[in-house]
């Protein structure tokens, strides 16, 4: 098999809810074979976005993206100690995500992470039920420029707006992208964020957007 | 003779009979002379949520603000009272239901009453609705499915409570308003002993032990529902929020949970009810759900996946169902209730011509913000109908 092919096949992989042992007899090939670990984690990536995408036009469920998203992170677990390296290069655009504190309800952040790290983002994901002084320290610690919320209760969303007032005051380079079951475009507005996504689906778009409008440190909200 | 006794035996109680053992000639009969009235004169709310349900076109839309825990703020009561003493949660819905009004009274508490009688641990805060605790899940496994067990509903503690909670309120709203019960179906119900990615990925991947558990699990829902047909209510919601693009596919969830869901749909109808759907889902899957449970009515909070457009909805599904909604959740957050009533002004146009439809928020109303637009919703029923 080409080298062309057995990427193709990973990337395909990610797209055929495979099994944890056909991912790995796949990785195992495919690094015998000598194909760099960065191109199989590239072809990887390339799988979840194309599921995303499909995801986006209605052509998957969330269930296939969620077995994408776990496919790629049990790959990035199993790859050499090199390519994990390769991750955490200071290169890649840190996010800090989690779901606000009093919501313990986590998929869609956990989508979100997945999708964003398979796009090549470093995620420092704080989990679920995360208190504001958490995520402030998380970004001064990680010097992230993005910040990416997650609430899917109504009756949170004043702690929401708290961690955005918050992250605004301390640091107001920092890009803030919110999305949850209880939100839109306009309440996400009227919170004070930066970007907001109805679904993963839509995330990285969102992402690269407001990374841009923050690096010209023109604020612009959603 | 049976039904006309039942019919009698229930109004004697001061109570809305099973609307399934009415004939429906005498019905649509009823509801045709209530549209005519109500060109001259006003209906009380049974009558015009009756002659909604019959499409035909009663005076106003009816509406409900699905005011639940929200009316905590009417009567000081907390979370964790409302959601764990039915009398005190009785005081609440009627409070909400006397002080701001509305057609129909949706009891619903939260989306764990039936887990937590299944031994999910849960927590209970203070300023929020009950919850799971996601970090001791009663489902850990895959094999865990199999192993889960029917419970004795007699002491099933909260759903026995939920059942009083019915019962209360039949008592409370008498004729004045319909009241409905809930009940979520087996897959939300796994999906908060398991968490909801880690049961996606399981149907997907081990769909037969899921299946086998949503088994369990509706064999103690059909008792569930059962005992709320005898509280008397007149109508039961199923929850199958999973029959959207938040959930499966749509070939997923009619092999999966449309069995099951079916089963419960089919005792409500046994016992002459209504059958309601609720499902604040995006893109959720109205032609698998009416297949699954042929339901009268079909609460949604986002147009379902094959309508684009809230007059495509009306013209595809507005004659077999009755349509509930779909005011969004944000809206009522953070929109003045100018822009609320406004909302409902456009959704009341498109879909309340010729009955079969009752203006309400896409889900619960939102617990924590103020009443305003609750009243805003109401008013615009009264005036733009």
């Amino acid at each position: 098999m080409s080298r062309k092919d057995i990427l193709q096949q990973l990337q395909e992989g990610m797209l055929s809810c495979w099994s944890s042992e056909r991912l790995n007899k796949s990785l195992r090939a495919a690094l015998l074979a000598g194909v760099p670990v960065e191109d199989v984690m590239g072809a990887l990536g390339h799988g979840v976005e194309k599921a995303r995408a499909e995801f986006k036009q209605g052509k998957r469920s969330i269930p296939e993206i969620i077995i994408s998203v776990d496919l790629y992170r049990e790959a990035v677990r199993r790859v050499s100690p090199k390519a994990r390296k390769g991750r955490d290069s200071p290169k890649k655009v840190g996010v800090v995500i989690g779901v606000v504190e009093g919501d313990v309800h986590d998929m869609g952040k956990n989508l979100v992470a997945g999708v964003l790290e398979a796009a090549g983002y470093a995620l420092f994901d704080l989990g679920r039920d995360v208190p504001r002084d958490v995520f402030l320290e998380s970004l001064v610690k990680t010097g992230s420029p993005l910040l990416a919320l997650s609430g899917m209760m109504s009756t949170t969303l004043e702690n929401m707006r708290d961690v955005v007032r918050w992250t605004r005051k301390l640091s107001p380079v920092t890009g803030i992208m919110v999305g949850g079951a209880a939100l839109d475009r306009e309440l996400a507005r009227s919170l004070g964020a930066d970007g907001y996504a109805e679904s993963a689906a839509g995330v990285p778009e969102e992402a690269r957007r407001v990374l841009a409008a923050m690096s010209r440190r023109s604020p612009r909200r959603v | 003779m049976m039904h006309v006794l039942k019919i009698f035996d229930c109004l004697r109680q001061g109570r809305l009979p099973p609307l399934r053992e009415i004939p429906p000639p005498l019905l649509d009969a009823f509801a045709s002379m209530s549209s005519v009235r109500g060109k001259v004169s006003s209906l009380t709310s049974l009558e015009r949520v009756l002659t909604a349900f019959r499409h035909k076109q009663p005076d106003r839309v009816p509406v409900t603000p699905i005011l639940c825990s929200g009316a905590r703020q009417i009567t000081g009561t907390s979370f964790p009272d409302h959601a764990r003493d039915p009398e005190k949660a009785a005081e609440v819905f009627t409070a909400g239901f006397e002080f701001v009004g509305g057609d129909l009274v949706i009891l619903i508490l939260d989306l764990s009453v039936e887990a937590a009688d299944f031994g999910q641990k849960m927590f209970y805060p203070e300023n929020s609705t009950a919850c799971p605790d996601y970090q001791k899940p009663r489902i850990r496994e895959v094999a865990d499915y199999r192993r889960l067990r029917a419970i004795d509903f007699a002491r099933a503690e909260r759903m026995q409570n939920f059942v009083t909670l019915c019962r209360s309120m039949v008592r409370r709203v008498g004729f004045r308003a319909v009241v409905t019960g809930f009940v979520f179906g087996p897959l939300g119900v796994l999906s908060m002993m398991r968490g909801a990615e880690r049961l996606f990925v399981d149907c997907v991947r081990h769909p037969v032990d899921v299946m086998k558990a949503c088994e369990t699990i509706t064999s103690v829902l059909v008792e569930f529902v059962q005992a709320q047909c005898e509280a008397g209510v007149p109508a039961i919601a199923i929850d199958t929020l999973y029959a959207s693009r938040n959930g499966l596919s749509k070939k997923l969830w009619e092999e999966i949970e449309g069995p099951f869901v079916r089963e419960i749909s089919r005792v409500i109808k046994r016992n002459g009810l209504l059958v309601g759907v609720h499902n604040c889902g995006h893109d959720l899957y109205f032609d698998a759900q009416i297949r699954a449970m042929e339901p009268e009515v079909i609460s949604f909070a986002h147009l379902p996946d094959d309508c684009r457009t809230p007059k495509e909805l009306k013209e595809r599904y507005g004659d077999q169902v009755t349509l509930l909604g779909y005011v969004p959740t944000p809206l009522l957050v953070q929109g003045s209730p100018r822009a609320v009533m406004e909302e409902c002004r456009s959704q009341i146009e498109v879909l309340g011509r010729d009955g079969g439809y009752i203006l309400a928020p896409g889900c619960e109303y939102p617990p924590n913000i103020p009443l305003t637009n609750a009243f805003a919703l109401i008013r615009a029923a009264e005036r733009y109908s």
